[in-house]
């Protein structure tokens, strides 16, 4: 195994690509997720013995942390979710009062500046110390009851025996060490504190419960030896640990959750995936298929819920909606992703964002009733159309694996574009009558036959039916046939307006633009 | 870790050595970029970096993915 990731990935390593080595990392923070509630477990056994559990709880600490990160840099989250510096926490306050945690909330809000440490007043601090200890007595069993005394026991002592990871200079006043005590508390660890570390619990055994269907046997195996030897050495973690929330947690689990389930499920239902990945993973039962579904839906619920602003968990959102089937609500998120992410003039999400408005089609989005893309998929192929000088600059400033993301989704988008732009073409020549018209779009089809060939092209069997009945007449008018091609138009495209638009924007990315907007050589030898 | 490794091997860490040196310099230009003028993505890159470095420093893994610390603490254990 020598030269090998431990995790099983081949010739990945763990740290030192940490740019191009996106799927390694993927599967390395899916699986360093496992074995959480064996920590969580282990540690609530040794609650008696006092000497023993920081000891793990920093471990988990390390590991959890360890996890978010390369999640986070595998694919990066919003920035505003993961926060390095002390002073933002009164941003993530904010944030937080809006959840059910509000007693964290309020008692990270209460914390002092970091410039002026001294000022913040330590009864209000002490008050709603107490009132959270009130919140957790009334929700504890008999057996936490117990431990509550312990925690109270605690938190009383000096900075160091609550929180071992803090080192404090001698001679602090008492009412500073305390709140240096609390700020500890919430600055370092879900594990010290119970409603944290039951939010992370909750949060980490549902995304290693989703991970645990993706992983294979001997990889969790060289895992948890690992995982045995840093335990066994001892590993001390010095230094400050960045703030990071139990909601931080669990937005980031479910991001991962959501994109690994959508991920999984979309390979699930197109066996050929399987044979171009080479992925070997076994077939889901039907209950793991369906967890696995609920936990998609809870996933969206809990990404939508937490930051819906973010272009990026509505994205993860969408493709969660996508993987359970439903497509047009996964199509709205994927606008409103587009939009939020041109808000925040945010170039990766936006080209994504719009490669995906492409991808979904007009059809799915505006649903016949129209007006709900009719501003949004002109912008979203505009952009695509641009994203030959976008990707020019992102590919300066970024790694090459975000880039290559967004070329795929690009590429992705484009072929699309192509595809409906010749179903409009037909469509037109149908409509025409205009067999040449067909001939040069490649399709030397009569025009019925080509009415019929954009019919089953969308994806829309129903139609052939539509396209069939004006051909089937010999002495069919031109407004027949015009207000047949309307209809098909219509299914097809969702309004006139999607047509026109995907017919003018789709003409400039035609041959030319499209070899632009292809990969580079090496990027796809790379991808391959 | 000792002496040099199979070819494969070390056109791999030359792979590898170049793909960092690479990401550095993309690292590099995006901090060299005025804070205000830095795209949310460029941002998040600048930050997710910031945040692995401090993991490497937090929980130390050598390249093939072993704990480091292992190797720290090793002649401790062994005198103990």
């Amino acid at each position: 195994m020598s030269g090998l990731c431990p995790l099983g990935e081949k010739q990945e390593p763990l740290w030192c690509e940490a740019s191009e080595a996106c799927v390694c990392k993927l599967r390395c923070a899916a699986r360093i997720l496992r074995p959480f509630p064996l920590i969580f477990d282990r540690r609530s056994s040794l609650h008696s013995c006092p000497c023993a559990s920081p000891c793990s709880s920093r471990l988990g600490r390390g590991r959890l942390f360890l996890a978010i990160l390369l999640t986070a840099r595998a694919d990066y989250i919003a920035p505003q979710s993961l926060l390095a510096a002390w002073d933002v926490g009164r941003r993530l306050a904010e944030h937080m009062n809006q959840l059910p945690a509000g007693s964290v909330a309020r008692l990270l809000a209460a914390l002092p500046d970091t410039q002026q440490p001294e000022q913040a007043p330590a009864a209000p601090l002490q008050s709603l110390l107490a009132e959270q200890e009130e919140e957790e007595e009334q929700q504890q069993h008999d057996g936490q009851q117990q431990r509550q005394r312990r925690r109270r026991h605690a938190t009383s002592q000096p900075t160091s025996q609550a929180e071992p990871g803090v080192r404090h200079t001698p001679g602090q006043a008492e009412s500073s060490s305390s709140q240096r005590a609390l700020g500890a508390l919430l600055l370092y660890s879900y594990a010290a504190c119970a409603d944290l570390q039951r939010e992370a619990y909750h949060a980490v055994r549902a995304a290693a419960r989703a991970a645990h269907m993706l992983e294979e046997p001997a990889v969790c195996a060289a895992l948890a030896a690992q995982l045995a030897a840093l335990e066994s050495a001892g590993l001390e973690l010095p230094g400050r640990q960045p703030l990071l929330t139990a909601e931080q947690l669990r937005c980031a689990c479910w991001v991962r959750v959501a994109e690994r389930g959508a991920q999984l499920l979309s390979k699930h239902r197109q066996p050929g995936a399987l044979l171009i990945t080479g992925t070997t993973r076994p077939r889901l039962s039907p209950a793991q298929q369906a967890e696995l579904e609920a936990q998609l839906a809870h996933a969206v619920k809990s990404l939508l819920g937490l930051d819906p602003g973010s272009a990026r968990c509505l994205m993860a959102a969408a493709g969660a909606l996508a993987a359970l089937g439903h497509r047009r609500q996964a199509a709205l998120l994927h606008l409103r992703a587009f939009q939020q992410a041109a808000a925040q003039q945010s170039q990766y999400w936006q080209l994504r964002a719009a490669a995906a408005v492409a991808v979904d089609g007009c059809k799915r989005v505006s649903g016949g009733g129209g007006g709900s893309s009719s501003g949004v998929l002109p912008a979203a192929l505009a952009v695509l159309e641009q994203a030959n000088g976008m990707l020019s600059c992102l590919e300066l400033v970024l790694p090459d694996s975000w880039v290559q993301r967004v070329r795929s989704d690009v590429s992705a988008g484009r072929r699309r574009v192509a595809t409906t732009r010749a179903q409009a073409q037909l469509i037109q020549a149908f409509a025409e009558d205009r067999g040449g018209s067909a001939q040069r779009t490649g399709a030397s089809l009569a025009p019925a036959a080509a009415a019929s060939a954009a019919a089953g092209a969308a994806g829309q069997p129903s139609m052939r039916r539509h396209a069939a009945q004006p051909s089937g007449a010999p002495a069919a008018s031109i407004a027949l046939r015009k207000q047949a091609a309307a209809r098909l138009a219509s299914r097809a495209f969702g309004s006139e307006d999607d047509l026109a638009a995907v017919s003018t924007t789709g003409a400039t990315l035609r041959a030319p633009a499209t070899a632009a907007l292809a990969p580079p050589r090496e990027l796809d030898q790379h991808a391959g | 870790m000792s002496g040099p490794g199979p070819p494969t091997t070390i056109l791999s860490e030359l792979a590898q050595r170049h793909r960092e040196e690479v990401l550095a310099s993309r690292l590099s230009a995006a901090a060299s970029l005025p804070a205000d003028q830095r795209l949310p993505d460029i941002a998040a890159f600048i930050e997710a970096s910031a945040l692995l470095q401090a993991a490497r420093q937090l929980l130390p893994l050598t390249p093939p993915g072993s704990a480091a610390a292992t190797a720290a603490v090793g002649p401790e254990a062994a005198a103990r």
